[in-house]
């Protein structure tokens, strides 16, 4: 079940409220200080946003720059706007460093749309010179604009907010630069040491971009972290996000010229089972089992992207020639199914059962497809019936799925039919499927075993009787005396 | 220093087969006793992936056997003399032993050990709580070496098991008249009920979660729940029984006076069911899951009992994978030795003198489980037991937020949210952890135990005599129990060791055996000796990446506010005698908070005084008090007239005054917690909510709002389903970046950190 957070306001639109009361205009100090004494009345509620805790500090520092007589020390102003400045970008930072190892700030604040310059601010104030007051207060203005455009109005009018996705940079250099190291390698084994370092690096770069896809993600979905306090909530969230990245990445794998030579020549299959050519194999085998060691659900990815690609309808505009070139394209992509199944279920330790699922999945969408269409999955058909092969429970499955297929389905019902239902109604309502669920004792526990007069003054026990409602837990229904 | 990828090859070879620990790298726990079996090691790999050559995939063809396990060890596990192999059902040892090795890990293995900042045991979310260790080994529990049945009793109706009625059991003279079911345990045979029940020993004893208990007329409550360990019931060899044994149905004679022991269970109906449907992460938690329906049996005919055993029938089922899983979330109770050696020195040692107990250890190893046992054996020597509670999250008694000083003088079996208690006396502290306020923490606790040693180490009044069958107990002498927090590190050290020198206690238990203690250049030289246990900690189990820190938190407060305490009659001593009963029975579960009615509390006539403490809260202007008020989780403190500085009153409104200090310890003491459910718009009038019985109410007029915020169950109705738009609360997602709460990943690793 999913949870509702908690914020500190009764409605968003003493959200608005604050927002108008801070931005209207520029040198309204009386309006920052009803926003400040708001906000920090919110902050006793309940933990705030980071961007609203980002905003009280730069408005304090503001409030405190205007309001201060011109005498007094400017260093603690100075120190005051810097603290705020360092803050707003280390919360807005951190919660987006998903991978193992750290970015550097400047290429996430790139990906959020902070101005470069303001994380050279927050480097200086943190290890070298404090900034000049000018400085520190132009990045406070600068600040606040992204904060309102970026927090304030999506959050006031979620409808309206706009699309902040910086596209991801392409990673096909990246898979070339693969290819041609492991080529390499491959044909002279005693290459292999000599490339290990820039094989690892390409692999490591390989990371960085899912990293980076996952930012994307999160910053496509505008939700950075969960507060809920369901755990299971937060690795599925996790997981979606991954998943994403990694699916990306799948495309790009998937991609001709991937994990399928671009030649046709190259695409010569191995007769006697069911495996991708030899040469991509040795190709591919170190990046793929580099992958799955640090996403262990890369496997059940790969081969769902696959198999999602195979059951794609065609377009009926592609001629007969993409066609042709296509079906060994294909062949190679199911052999590539096949043989992911086979290494994760070589992998011994997963309770995800990767050959069911990927079988069912073929079923459900072959099974059912009466159309013309069919043959074109040929693929697809050839991959679940090597998937199938060998494991009885499958294999039986199959069978039925083939019988099935070549009959037709009637068309109309029979009386029968009827009393075949009602026998499976009973079957089901009989079998005790549902447990019992023990109510609570209906001998109505009261809450309060004294009378309510008893109480002292100023504590008056309402009920019924005083014109007491429910209502939520904040709201006031005044009763009669 | 392995690297990072090494290290998950590495940890994916050890899950692989979870057998003998690395030792290169000493977790912060350790096990119980290692096993010693010979089980073949894969060897770490140490072969970093770049390296890996480009050779075709093993293709370990291996054809799914059921169930193809890796923790499937050959004989010479059984054959170990731990693995206790009852009677000749082996089987049953097979299928229970190891699920346990599996938590079902819900969060995905992230890669690297979290930096424990010592300030992360204060943190409130508890989601980056759980550490992943590199090399997973230490999370993954080992398989218990103590006995894994957690049931070898079979009952068979009129052999071993007896049920009575109403008149048989009036006939025994018992506290409780309802009929029952009366087991017969012999030596050694141990049964283990998931449920809520009570017991009664009425011949031999029972070892029931670490605490021997004789024949009494007593009846024991007993709170079993799924989310904690399961408390097993073991009989002992023992000739006593009670007065009215010749009582019980001509069909049982033949066992009395046999070294056999009989226990008559009952139903106990209190509404705790119905704190899982409030709080739907312990939904069912006293009933079995669904893994266990298949074989938890009803033969006992008491409802909300389950005995969890292997049933006949089950031998059939062997092949099941189902049938493996029924232990995946049950842990049962395990007394550790070295927790009975601690538990049997200081309760024979010298008794006379009332003795002070400290406890500390990190967290999720156990304390508040040893404080209970503790508890439970020192109350067969003592009459009353104290107990202080300088735990702010977990508390036993209290819901959170306070340090608390209660009297025991029962028995305690069940997880904290089960006997929520009034406290003797206790001081509001506001969070979680006192992290922003130490100082209070500390003068809080100093209060406590300035409050223990003038009233109740040596008690003024004695207690009325109970008449059992019981050993002569201690009554002019009341032992202090104090549980500390779980941080060790930091400002958590710092305050435990102010804490342990403020107590000076006669026993210290630490509760970890690789935790360093700190150099002993603190003791002052002619301190006092202590006696000093180490005992092991709790392996770590399912039921800790089941259940946060959060979570129980969460619950110990529903289940405070929906506690139902007995209302005491207004004793004619201005103060409390210390031996009144204060623990909740019943629950009162058929309504969510927002329905409940509340009391108006008119602020000018019933309030003293509002106090914010915390960090950040001496910025509320008075302006802003109602709207911090509203839906507030309030502490109801009592102050020493005359010794609380009130600002100018206000002409209107709750009595704020902007950073005021907080009651002092010496001179307040806090009552309970309540809910400001709603602020009138004038602010003149609040509606509270509050469990307290009356004569509390008169006497507290100052509101003390700390951090505490009532869990989002709370707020919502359990009885509707769907997303009604409510006040402080915010369905789906945020928009906006930064719209999150500021989350600190704390096991970030450098490019350098190869």
């Amino acid at each position: 079940m999913k949870l509702p957070r908690r914020v500190p306001w009764t409605s968003i639109s003493e959200l608005e409220q604050v927002c108008s009361w801070i931005y209207a205009e520029e040198n309204d100090i009386d309006g920052k200080i009803l926003a400040v004494n708001r906000i920090s009345a919110w902050r006793a509620i309940t933990h705030l946003p980071h961007a609203l805790e980002s905003t009280l500090s730069i408005l304090v520092a503001i409030v405190q720059d205007n309001l201060q007589p011109a005498s007094s020390s400017q260093l603690a102003l100075r120190q005051s706007y810097s603290t705020a400045i360092i803050r707003l970008v280390n919360g807005l930072v951190d919660p987006l460093q998903l991978g193992a190892y750290a970015r550097s700030i400047s290429s996430i604040a790139q990906q959020l749309g902070l101005p470069s310059w303001l994380v050279e601010l927050r480097h200086a104030a943190t290890h070298e010179d404090l900034p000049s007051l000018d400085l520190l207060r132009e990045a406070a203005r600068v600040s606040m604009v992204w904060l309102l455009n970026n927090y304030f109005l999506p959050a006031i009018n979620p409808s309206t907010a706009p699309e902040v996705v910086t596209p991801l940079r392409p990673l096909e250099p990246t898979l070339k630069q693969y290819k041609h190291l492991l080529k390499m390698t491959a044909r002279d084994a005693s290459l292999r040491t000599h490339y290990a370092p820039a094989i690892l690096s390409v692999m490591k770069d390989v990371e960085r971009w899912i990293t980076e896809a996952r930012v994307a993600a999160n910053m496509a979905t505008r939700d950075l972290w969960e507060t809920t306090s369901e755990t299971l909530l937060d690795s599925v969230e996790m997981d979606a996000k991954e998943r994403w990245a990694l699916e990306r990445l799948c495309d790009a794998l998937l991609e001709k010229g991937g994990l399928v030579p671009l030649s046709k020549k190259k695409r010569d299959f191995p007769a006697d089972s069911f495996t991708p050519p030899k040469f991509s194999i040795l190709l591919w085998t170190s990046l793929l089992h580099h992958l799955q060691s640090l996403h262990s659900e890369f496997y059940a990815v790969l081969a769902g992207r696959i198999v999602l690609t195979l059951l794609a309808e065609r377009d009926a505009k592609e001629s007969q020639v993409e066609v042709q070139l296509d079906s060994s394209y294909e062949l190679c992509l199911a052999r590539w199914a096949f043989w992911v199944v086979e290494a994760w279920e070589a992998d011994d330790s997963h309770d995800f059962d990767l050959r069911k699922e990927v079988t069912v999945l073929l079923m459900q969408s072959l099974g059912h497809v009466m159309n013309a269409s069919h043959r074109d999955k040929k693929s697809a058909t050839i991959l679940l019936e090597s998937l199938c092969t060998g494991l009885p429970q499958l294999d039986s499955a199959l069978s039925v799925l083939k019988v099935l297929s070549n009959n037709t389905p009637p068309t109309k019902w029979i009386p029968e039919d009827i009393e075949i239902m009602d026998q499976r109604l009973n079957a089901l309502l009989s079998s005790d499927l549902v447990p019992d669920i023990s109510t609570p004792r209906s001998e109505s526990l009261t809450r309060r075993t004294e009378p309510a007069s008893d109480v002292t003054q100023g504590w008056r026990l309402l009920d019924e009787s005083s014109g007491w409602r429910p209502c939520p837990i904040g709201v006031y229904r005044s009763t009669i005396e | 220093m392995l690297s990072a990828i090494a290290a998950r090859k590495a940890a994916q070879a050890a899950l692989r087969d979870a057998t003998v620990p690395m030792d290169s790298q000493p977790g912060p726990t350790t096990s119980a006793p290692v096993l010693e079996a010979p089980t073949p090691k894969k060897p770490t790999s140490k072969r970093k992936s770049s390296t890996q050559t480009s050779k075709p995939p093993k293709r370990k063809k291996e054809k799914p056997k059921a169930p193809p396990r890796y923790f499937d060890e050959p004989d010479s596990f059984q054959d170990q003399d731990d693995v206790i192999v009852i009677d000749s059902d082996s089987d049953e040892v097979d299928e229970q032993e190891d699920f346990r090795e599996q938590p079902p890990m819900k969060r995905r293995w992230s890669p690297s050990l979290p930096l424990n900042d010592s300030s992360d045991e204060g943190d409130m979310d508890a989601d980056l709580d759980v550490s992943f260790s590199v090399l997973p080994t230490t999370a993954v529990p080992k398989v218990p070496t103590t006995t894994e049945v957690l049931s070898t009793f079979h009952p068979s109706p009129n052999q071993n098991t007896f049920f009575l009625d109403v008149a048989e059991v009036s006939a025994l003279q018992l506290e409780s008249n309802a009929p029952g079911t009366l087991i017969a345990l012999h030596s050694e045979e141990t049964i283990c009920l998931l449920g809520t029940y009570t017991f009664t020993v009425l011949q031999g004893s029972i070892n029931h979660s670490g605490v021997l208990l004789s024949p009494s007329r007593r009846c024991h409550r007993v709170f079993a729940p799924r989310s904690s360990p399961l408390p097993l019931i073991e009989g002992q060899d023992s000739a006593r029984a009670i007065q009215n044994i010749r009582n019980l149905p001509q069909s049982i004679h033949p066992l009395i006076a046999r070294p056999i022991t009989l226990v008559l269970l009952q139903e106990l109906h209190s509404g705790v069911e119905g704190l899982g449907r409030i709080c739907r992460t312990f939904d069912g938690v006293f009933a079995p899951s669904r893994w266990q329906r298949s074989t938890v049996s009803d033969e006992l005919q008491l409802s909300g009992v389950h005995l969890v055993c292997p049933c006949q029938e089950s031998k059939s089922l062997l092949t099941v994978p189902q049938i493996q899983s029924q232990t995946r979330d049950i842990q049962p109770f395990e007394l550790s030795p070295s927790w009975s050696r601690a538990i049997a020195s200081s309760t024979t040692a010298d008794l006379t003198q009332a003795s002070v107990h400290l406890i500390k250890g990190p967290k999720n190893s156990g304390k508040s489980s040893f404080a209970r046992t503790l508890v439970n054996n020192l109350l067969k020597k003592y009459h009353t037991v104290a107990y202080l509670d300088c735990d702010l999250g977990q508390s036993e008694f209290t819901p959170g937020g306070m340090v608390s000083l209660n009297l025991v003088s029962r028995p305690i079996f069940g997880p904290p949210f089960t006997h929520p208690t009034l406290p003797h006396a206790a001081h509001y502290i506001g969070a979680a952890t006192p992290r922003a306020t130490p100082a209070l923490y500390l003068a809080a606790i100093q209060a406590l135990l300035e409050t223990y040693r003038l009233d109740i180490q040596v008690p003024a009044d004695l207690p009325e005599e109970e008449d059992d069958e019981e050993e002569e107990r201690i009554v002019d002498a009341i032992p202090l129990v104090i549980n500390t927090m779980g941080w060790t590190k930091g400002l958590g050290a710092d305050l435990t060791r102010s804490i342990q020198e403020m107590a000076a206690p006669s026993d210290v238990y630490e509760l970890d055996a690789t935790y360093a203690p700190p150099p002993p250049t603190h003791a002052a030289p002619g301190a006092p000796a202590h006696r000093q246990h180490l005992l092991q900690p709790i392996p770590p189990s399912v039921l800790a990446t089941a259940y946060t820190a959060a979570d129980y938190r969460a619950l110990n407060m529903l289940s405070y506010f929906h506690a139902v305490f007995p209302p005491s009659a207004p004793s004619t001593s201005s103060s409390l005698s210390l031996f009144q009963d204060s623990q909740a029975r019943t629950w009162q579960t058929t309504l969510p908070l927002r329905a409940v009615p509340p009391y108006a509390v008119s602020t000018a006539q019933a309030l003293d005084a509002v106090i914010l403490v915390g960090a950040g809260s001496e910025d509320v202007v008075p302006e802003e008090i109602g709207r911090v008020l509203n839906g507030a989780i309030v502490g109801l403190v009592e102050c020493i007239p005359g010794t609380l500085d009130v600002g100018p009153k206000r002409e209107q409104g709750p009595p704020y005054t902007q950073a005021a200090a907080p009651p002092p310890p010496t001179s307040s003491g806090c009552v309970g917690v309540a809910l400001v459910r709603a602020v009138s718009p004038q602010e003149t009038e609040l509606h509270v909510i509050t469990p307290l019985p009356h004569h509390l109410l008169t006497r507290s007029r100052v509101l003390v709002k700390g951090e505490l915020e009532l869990p989002v169950w709370g707020m919502l109705d359990f009885r509707e389903v769907g997303e009604e738009q409510v006040p402080y609360l915010q369905w789906g997602k945020s928009e906006g970046l930064g719209g999150q709460r500021r989350r600190v990943r704390r096991n970030l690793m450098r490019k350098g950190q190869m």
